[in-house]
């Protein structure tokens, strides 16, 4: 079959299959399994298989079990997972998902992406502890070895878990203090509601950073301290604010 | 469809000589009928002879347009129709596609191949689709097997996937 037809059929099939099924089954299929345009849109979510939200990356899943036996690995990991993913992008990912576990040492995944993928425009990020959010910045201002263009846009989701909803917006000031900041509702695809109650979704250009919050739903006993954060940086920096709670 | 409007059908011929006549419209669903078209050729009695693609699977891609190009006309004619009949239409539509493409894999082949030639991308995608749907949650020798694929990776290169593992990526701290 042409490699062309191959790609285009691969595009249409779930990520794991073309990592973990498709490159062992002959050498053009391998070949066409490795074309970069198949690893632009990185969904990881943890979820998968109907199982809850953590299972798709574990040892003893079927994704951990196909890699085991077919390519040896001997502890399946989504560290290693993450990063045959960003190898295979080469550096052409746009849009990336990550899990609600990172694994024992966030920090070096979001150390990977934000080196390795100067292109992204859309990050859902688990919640992560204060020192890790302080990497951020780095995913979304445009890496120090890319030049930025102007028109570049770089969209960031910020997902969380309810109870880390106000640790995320208090590491995310430092990104509203380090650029201007403006506040927008953006139309959203509706995130998945099972894992991602929040969404925090951030358009950053080269200079201003757009900040888009929607589905925002906090536990009810912060949301009037959500609200008035997310004003608070509205009247700060803003041009326009929306907050569909 | 507007009145008046004449009637203009094109031949499409088949490698092994059949030939299969469909209206102009349904016909330029093909990009590569539409580019013949364009620079004047194809009108005539010879039709558009198309290279590489037996009458079978040419007749099957004739059906595929003549549908969807009915679909369509019939979806433009009563524009201020309800959104109602126009979602059912749609979804008419999509089941007919599913019974359409429901194919043993070596037809589905040819017409994905044949599809890509003629640029008509609404059956490329099923096609693609159709294939994916055949592949997902399928080990490699489960694919080899269903598709009919041999495997023709060498000893040594099989070796080499286990080394390439992606784990050579992972962290060794």
């Amino acid at each position: 079959m042409d490699e062309d037809c191959l790609v285009e059929i691969f595009r249409r099939l779930p990520l794991d299959d073309v990592a973990a099924a498709a490159p062992l089954v002959c050498r053009s299929w391998r070949a066409a399994a490795r074309d970069p345009s198949l690893w632009r849109k990185l969904e990881l979510l943890g979820g998968g298989g109907g199982g809850g939200g953590t299972t798709r990356f574990m040892p003893w899943s079927p994704l951990g079990v196909a890699f085991a036996s077919r390519y040896g690995v001997r502890r399946f990991s989504f560290a290693g997972y993450l990063r045959l993913c960003v190898a295979r992008a080469g550096g052409a990912a746009v849009e990336l998902s990550l899990p609600p576990l990172l694994g024992p040492a966030p920090a070096h995944e979001l150390d990977l992406v934000s080196l390795r993928c100067p292109e992204l425009r859309k990050v859902a990020l688990p919640a992560l502890s204060v020192g890790d959010d302080a990497r951020l910045p780095d995913i979304v201002l445009e890496p120090r070895d890319t030049p930025a263009s102007s028109n570049t846009r770089s969209q960031l989701a910020l997902a969380s878990r309810r109870s880390h909803v106000l640790t995320i917006i208090g590491g995310w000031s430092f990104v509203f203090r380090a650029v201007r900041a403006t506040i927008a509702a953006a139309p959203s695809p509706a995130p998945p509601r099972s894992q991602w109650s929040t969404i925090f979704s951030v358009v950053a250009a080269a200079s201003p950073v757009v900040v888009a919050c929607h589905g925002l739903l906090p536990p009810r006993r912060h949301t009037s301290r959500v609200i008035s954060t997310v004003f608070f940086l509205a009247i700060a920096a803003p041009t326009c604010c929306a907050v569909p709670v | 469809m507007a009145a008046g409007k004449p009637v203009v059908m094109v031949t499409l011929v088949s490698s092994d000589g059949q030939s299969f006549q469909l209206l102009e419209e349904a016909a330029l669903l093909s990009a590569m009928v539409r580019d013949t078209i364009q620079i004047g050729q194809g009108r005539g009695p010879a039709g558009i002879p198309i290279r590489n693609i037996t009458g079978q699977t040419l007749s099957m891609v004739v059906v595929y347009c003549n549908k969807h190009y009915t679909a369509a006309a019939a979806a433009d004619g009563d524009d201020a129709a309800d959104e109602e009949k126009k979602v059912a239409n749609k979804k008419q539509l999509r089941e007919w596609d599913e019974q359409f493409i429901n194919l043993e894999q070596d037809k589905l082949y040819d017409i994905l191949v044949a599809a890509n030639n003629l640029g008509i991308d609404g059956l490329v995608d099923l096609c693609c689709w159709r294939f994916a749907d055949m592949m997902k949650g399928k080990s490699a020798s489960e694919i080899r097997v269903k598709l009919g694929i041999r495997d023709d990776f060498t000893s040594e290169q099989r070796a080499q996937i286990e080394k390439d593992s992606p784990w050579v990526w992972s962290r060794t701290t």
